[in-house]
């Protein structure tokens, strides 16, 4: 204790009992080192997943309780027996080490553990905050003052203000400089990013930058444009609409009204931290009447998890109402002809038949047929020949039957007069055709003239080589359905599907499912938001909103009627909010406002406009010498003042530019589609076309970081005085009185 | 009705076919796979030879007795940015391809040299198709590929690590590789063995070896070059009927040819036999054994005062660290630059300025306990650094952010002299603790240990110190923002803050010796965990350091 403390402790006796307390403890070395270790919890908390940090406390009391009886044991045995307190030390040490394996692999059974492995405290959908803003939250505010404080005190109670202590003291004063300088950089600060593209492909000047963190919302509706910056939002946490955790109004605020008017309503209602847009059928009750339903095929029905693809079959697409596979085919129907159906379920011997039809002589039969099989049909003088069986192999340009697939017979068909040619079609009889010879038309090939069946004779292709399944709704508004099955050398059989499942093919023990998920009788092609799953969310672009969406409820009345116009549309976010750069769904969603007209919306970060604009005039990247492997990139910069004089500077990796207290910093760049071959392609000058077309620059403010500077600077000089130059002087001093001391004895 | 459901289910038993591949629905079809094409086909079949025999094993092992590489091994050859001999590269492919530099033949138990291994991948692969060869480095992903093997075999190549090559050419295989890409965990065990796969099929062909012509830096490879190719082609064949005196002599020619295309821009005969001495000796780790032995002489000396012992152990300290600065410094020379880019690099760096400070404090402070704790420090860094695979160990460039600053270079150093001097005096302190605990709290010696532990830890505290600031003044200037609270960031902050509580308890207990010794020690681990843990579970900006 300092000769000065104990001076002030005799003067602080006189104040009254808790001002006493308060002066003492904020001149006490414990209380700081209590701040202090605060600070090391703050930090632990901020930076190590909660799961991992339980696990790591759990492993160190595993290790420590052994450890510590051990070295308990040791110290107490220690002082006869030594080298017996060193073993007992030693079977502690292994001991601790045995007892880490038993608590690790409970660990890992433990489902809390595993939840929280990746899950930072301030992540927890109570907090939400980012990194910077839980660091700069009042507990860790507090904390810092108060040691800031307890230093400030204790220097003055506790160290004489003397040359010899100049070290400490430039070290404390530094300290307090620096908290100073902290607080007007994080009260000032402004951080984020903006994009510009190279002058020679069309680049502007730039003056906007978008906030590293903030989210906004942007409206523009006539010409007007409206940002909503939404702090609000949460981060990491999904809040999907229909739990209802997390809704906020927008039209509440006054910007919202001057631009879309008192009328509309619009709310955010929901969040959805990591996720996708996926268009997806589904029902919707106003909608006109389309039964779909949707399928699932599974290995085994009762697993949920077994399931291996999913698909919805839609009665009305002839291309999207059926399943292909090599061994089994599957084809929702809805309301068919009676006809059709008859035809379908004809029992034949083998793999392909034809129902045969000629309805001027009442004659009708079902034949089992082969390649170059060649049938008389009884007396009625036709007789076919088959030509070939097989896939259809062109693509089907039909429309509605685009990308649909099918087998076919061709077909020669005599009926003692004329020959002609058809290709009957099984799945889809509607797009059977004949070919019919035409030798004096040069214009025609040798297949024959291309036209409708004729109606003399009428002829269905069965194809049963593959096992063939109907799944049928015979009424259009009614739910029932019927399940028609046509295995490979089974007579046809037709159930009711009440089962919500049936075995396409077993093999041994294995089967397939075919399992009906869901019925969608008024199916309309929707945007749907899908929840990524944990597993597959990139750890880095956790928190960022590269992947957040959030759906806008928006709401209009219309006079004269009762109930309110609504629309709920989904927003991607976008990095930058100008539709140049939308990609995929990540794009402005524009709706169509009843009373209002157009309004479109976009979600984004927060812009800030700079006082200056930018332009690229030149990208590029210096390689190391002889490679490719980069060494640095620079963009070549324009900025123009608001008055219209310019200069020029670069921005260069690790060499900002730094103009009027804003650092512009190169973060990024186009690195093309290093997977297309175009990629490399360069234009007349030798510029790239097809990459670098863009930079990225960190554009951000620097307030205080002088003061900060300075504070650090006291830091780095204060301690070795309090180190070395101190203690050297005291032996100095030291001497020179014991040199006195010795001159006085001999004198 | 379940019952006409069950009749339909087996009316379904179709022929056996590879159904689940059908199972999929065409709209569903896997991606293209990404293992493209079987392993290079042997040469041509001689007419003496029929192509496509497998060698035996005992032919094998002749060759591998009778090649002599002695001479091809330091050849050079240009990869990831630099020259190396090709012992570093083939090294470096084996490690990739097999997980370890030595292939060994599980049935005779034999390890092979790297080179011949190498050389034999290429131009013998088919005698490695049946064989633990392709390195599955993650469990998961091992125990599902082996679930296509018989079921008696699965076991057994489970344990093995490495799974033969042929088993990759399964679709099913392919399959499994694949769709490892959708979970994020087994994804990088899926890069792991597409890298190992890729670096299998190699072929001699795309080896840059021959050093480029004046004019250039470009080096040219072995198959864009005929009188080269030539000879490479020769020693293929001659290599695969097991010809060892044609391969030597081929080998020969090749050695002669590729050292006299372009001598003047050759790597010099003195820095090749030097990356060979440095792959040979463990990159120089085997210094452990001496400073192991000069550790038990001094930690004798000590207790018993005995100058002999005292001088034996000093010598054995100094050739420790002579063995520890040469590794460093071929490091430095072989790569171009100062060595203290990765984690390897730093690790070896910061050994080597402990050791190099406590050696001096034992000179200027003349006490035999710097040099005791320096020799304990050296010995547990590099028998770690001999056994345990640390990240990043290849030479080769840095990250752009990394190379075109010279602050990081003051502020990496600092920063690892520092955590260098808290190694050095975590020793002292346990010296410190061991004397305390088993001689009683009143021995002479504690004091100077104790002044020992205050020298290094005030000296680290500073540096420390000093060290971050620098990087808060560099990530100012490289990331716009001085102080991000970073993982790293905020770990070097508590490592400090450990060091600022050590010298400011010794001003509120009764003990402050003790506390100081043990606190040392805490913030030992703390900072093992801001050098190592942080970088391995936390993720952050800091990640390349």
């Amino acid at each position: 204790m300092s000769l000065k403390y104990q001076r002030i402790k005799q003067r602080d006796l006189n104040l009254p009992l808790p001002l006493r307390w308060l002066t003492r403890a904020f001149s006490s070395i414990t209380m700081a080192i209590c701040l202090l270790l605060s600070v090391v919890a703050y930090g632990t908390l901020a930076s190590v997943p909660m799961g991992l940090l339980g696990q790591g406390a759990l492993l160190g009391l595993g290790f420590i309780i052994p450890l510590a009886i051990g070295t308990g044991l040791a110290w107490w045995l220690g002082r006869s027996h030594a080298y017996l307190g060193l073993s007992f030390m030693g079977i502690a040490l292994l001991l601790g080490s045995i007892a880490t394996i038993p608590i690790n692999q409970w660990v890992h059974q433990i489902a809390w553990f595993e939840q929280y492995r990746a899950l930072v405290f301030y992540r927890l959908p109570s907090i939400e905050m980012t990194e910077l803003e839980f660091y700069s939250w009042w507990p860790m505010k507090l904390i810092l003052g108060l040691f800031v404080l307890n230093m400030i005190w204790a220097t003055f109670r506790r160290i004489e203000f003397c040359f010899l202590n100049i070290g400490v003291l430039t070290v404390h004063t530094g300290i307090v400089i620096l908290t100073i300088g902290s607080i007007l950089y994080g009260k000032a600060k402004v951080e984020g990013d903006m994009i510009l593209w190279r002058k020679d492909l069309g680049g502007k000047a730039e003056n906007i930058f978008y906030d590293a963190t903030t989210p906004a919302i942007y409206f523009t509706h006539k010409d007007m444009n409206l940002m909503l910056e939404l702090p609000e939002l949460p981060r990491y946490n999904d809040h999907p609409p229909e739990a209802g955790t997390f809704t906020l109004p927008l039209h509440e605020r006054t910007e919202f009204k001057q631009v879309l008017g008192n009328q509309l309503r619009a709310t955010i209602g929901g969040f959805l931290a990591y996720g996708e847009l996926v268009s997806d059928w589904m029902s919707h009750p106003q909608a006109p009447v389309n039964p779909a339903i949707r399928v699932g095929i599974t290995s085994n029905p009762d697993d949920d998890k077994a399931t291996l693809h999913e698909q919805v079959l839609i009665g009305s697409i002839p291309s999207k109402r059926v399943i292909n596979q090599q061994l089994w085919s599957v084809e929702f129907l809805v309301s068919p002809h009676k006809q059709r159906m008859a035809d379908l379920t004809e029992p034949f011997e083998g793999a392909h038949g034809l129902v045969v039809e000629i309805p001027h002589k009442k004659f009708r039969k079902v034949y089992p047929i082969k390649p170059n099989q060649t049938i008389t049909l009884d007396d009625t003088g036709y007789s076919i020949t088959v030509d070939d069986l097989g896939p259809y192999g062109m693509s089907i340009v039909t429309p509605g039957y685009k990308g649909a697939s099918d087998t076919r017979a061709m077909l020669s068909i005599t009926d003692g007069k004329r020959t002609f040619r058809r290709l009957a079609m099984h799945r889809y009889p509607k797009l059977t055709q004949d070919f019919v010879p035409a030798p004096d038309n040069p214009s025609v090939g040798p297949m024959g003239q291309r036209q409708a069946p004729s109606t003399d004779i009428k002829i269905t292709y069965l194809d049963r080589s593959v096992s063939q399944f109907w799944i049928i709704q015979p009424d259009l508004t009614k739910q029932d359905l019927t399940l028609t099955a046509c295995l490979p050398g089974q007579k046809p059989l037709t159930v009711p599907f009440a089962h919500d499942r049936f075995p396409v093919a077993i093999l041994g023990t294995q089967s397939i499912w075919l399992q009906l998920i869901e019925r969608l009788p008024h199916a309309r092609r929707t945007l749907k938001a899908v929840i990524t799953p944990k597993s597959k969310r990139k750890p880095n672009e956790e928190g960022t909103y590269l992947h957040g969406l959030i759906p806008i409820d928006l709401e209009i009345d219309l006079p004269g009627q009762t109930t309110p116009w609504r629309q709920r549309v989904w927003l991607a976010h976008m990095r930058y909010p100008n539709p140049e750069y939308a990609e995929g769904f990540n794009r402005p969603v524009t709706v169509h406002v009843p009373t209002l007209g157009k309004v479109e919306i976009s979600f984004s970060r927060q812009r800030i406009t700079l006082p200056f604009s930018l332009t690229l005039n030149e990208f590029d990247m210096i390689p190391y010498p002889g490679s490719t492997i980069p060494r640095d990139f620079y963009s070549d910069l324009t900025i123009t003042q608001p008055d219209g004089s310019t200069s020029t500077g670069q921005a260069h990796l690790n060499n900002p530019l730094v103009h009027q207290g804003m650092k512009l910093s190169q973060t990024g760049w186009d690195p093309g589609n290093p997977k297309d071959p175009r990629n490399k392609a360069r234009n007349d000058q030798g510029k790239f076309t097809n990459q670098q077309r863009y930079s990225i620059l960190g554009v951000g403010n620097n307030v205080g970081i002088h003061i900060i500077f300075m504070g650090s600077c006291l830091i780095v000089v204060g301690i070795p005085w309090a180190f070395y130059v101190k203690p050297m002087l005291i032996q100095r001093k030291k001497r020179l009185i014991q040199q006195q001391i010795a001159l006085e004895k001999t004198g | 009705m379940p019952s006409r459901l069950l009749a339909l289910g087996l009316l379904l038993c179709l022929p056996v076919a590879s159904l689940f591949a059908q199972a999929y629905p065409e709209t569903h079809a896997a991606p293209p796979p990404a293992i493209a094409a079987p392993p290079a086909a042997p040469p041509p079949a001689h007419d003496d030879h029929p192509p496509h025999t497998l060698m035996p094993r005992a032919s094998h092992d002749a060759l591998a007795d009778k090649v002599d590489l002695s001479a091809f091994r330091k050849l050079a050859v240009f990869s990831a940015g630099r020259a190396k001999i090709v012992d570093t590269y083939a090294r470096e492919q084996l490690q990739l391809i097999y997980g370890k530099s030595r292939w060994k033949d599980i049935d005779t138990n034999r390890q092979f040299d790297p080179v011949f291994t190498w050389l034999d991948l290429m131009l013998n692969k088919s005698y490695y198709a049946q064989r633990p060869t392709i390195y599955v480095e993650v469990l998961e992903l091992r125990r599902s590929l082996v679930t296509l093997l018989p079921e008696k075999d699965q076991e057994r190549w489970l344990k093995y690590g490495r799974l033969a090559p042929n088993l990759f050419l399964l679709p099913e295989a392919q399959q499994i590789v694949d769709a490892s890409a959708a979970d994020l965990r087994l994804n990088k065990a899926r890069v792991q063995v597409l890298r190992a796969w890729r670096a299998f099929q190699a072929s001699p062909q795309a080896l840059s070896m021959l050093s480029p012509p004046a004019s250039s830096d470009h080096w040219t490879m072995l198959g864009d070059h005929a009188p080269a190719n030539n000879l490479l082609m020769q020693l293929a064949e001659h290599w695969y009927h097991g010809n060892a005196s044609k391969v030597n002599q081929t080998l020969n020619e090749l050695t002669v040819l590729l050292t006299n295309h372009n001598p003047a821009s050759y790597p010099s005969m003195g820095l090749r036999k030097a990356e060979y001495l440095y792959n040979t000796t463990h990159r120089f780790t085997i210094g452990y054994i001496a400073y192991l032995i000069a550790f038990i002489i001094l930690l004798i000396a000590m207790n018993t005062e005995r100058r002999s012992l005292r001088r034996t152990g000093v010598a054995f300290l100094l050739i420790g660290f002579a063995i520890h600065c040469i590794g460093f410094a071929i490091r430095g020379i072989l790569s171009g630059r100062w060595p203290i880019h990765n984690q390897y690099e730093s690790f070896i760096a910061l050994s080597w300025f402990a050791a190099f400070t406590g050696i001096i404090l034992m000179y200027t402070k003349k006490q035999l306990l710097y040099g005791t704790a320096a020799a304990a420090l050296g010995a547990a860094t590099l028998l770690f650094a001999n056994t345990v695979e640390i990240p990043s160990n290849e030479l080769g460039q840095v990250p752009g952010i990394l190379a075109t600053s010279r602050i990081l270079y003051i502020h990496v150093n600092i920063i690892i002299a520092s955590y260098a001097l808290i190694a050095l005096g975590f020793f002292i302190s346990l010296i410190y603790l061991g004397n305390y605990y088993l001689k009683g709290p009143n021995g002479a010696a504690l004091r100077d240990l104790d002044r020992a532990q205050m020298v290094v830890l005030q000296l680290a505290f500073w540096l420390l110190g000093t060290g971050t600031l620098l990087g808060a003044y560099w990530a100012d200037h490289a990331w716009g923002r001085w102080w991000a609270w970073d993982p790293k960031e905020t770990w070097a902050l508590i490592t400090w803050i450990i060091y600022l509580i050590v010298i400011h308890v010794r001003f509120a207990t009764k003990r402050p010796h003790l506390v100081t010794a043990q606190l040392s020690v805490v913030g030992f681990f703390v900072m093992l965990w801001t050098h190592w843990g942080v970088n391995m579970l936390l993720a952050g900006l800091h990640s390349y350091a």
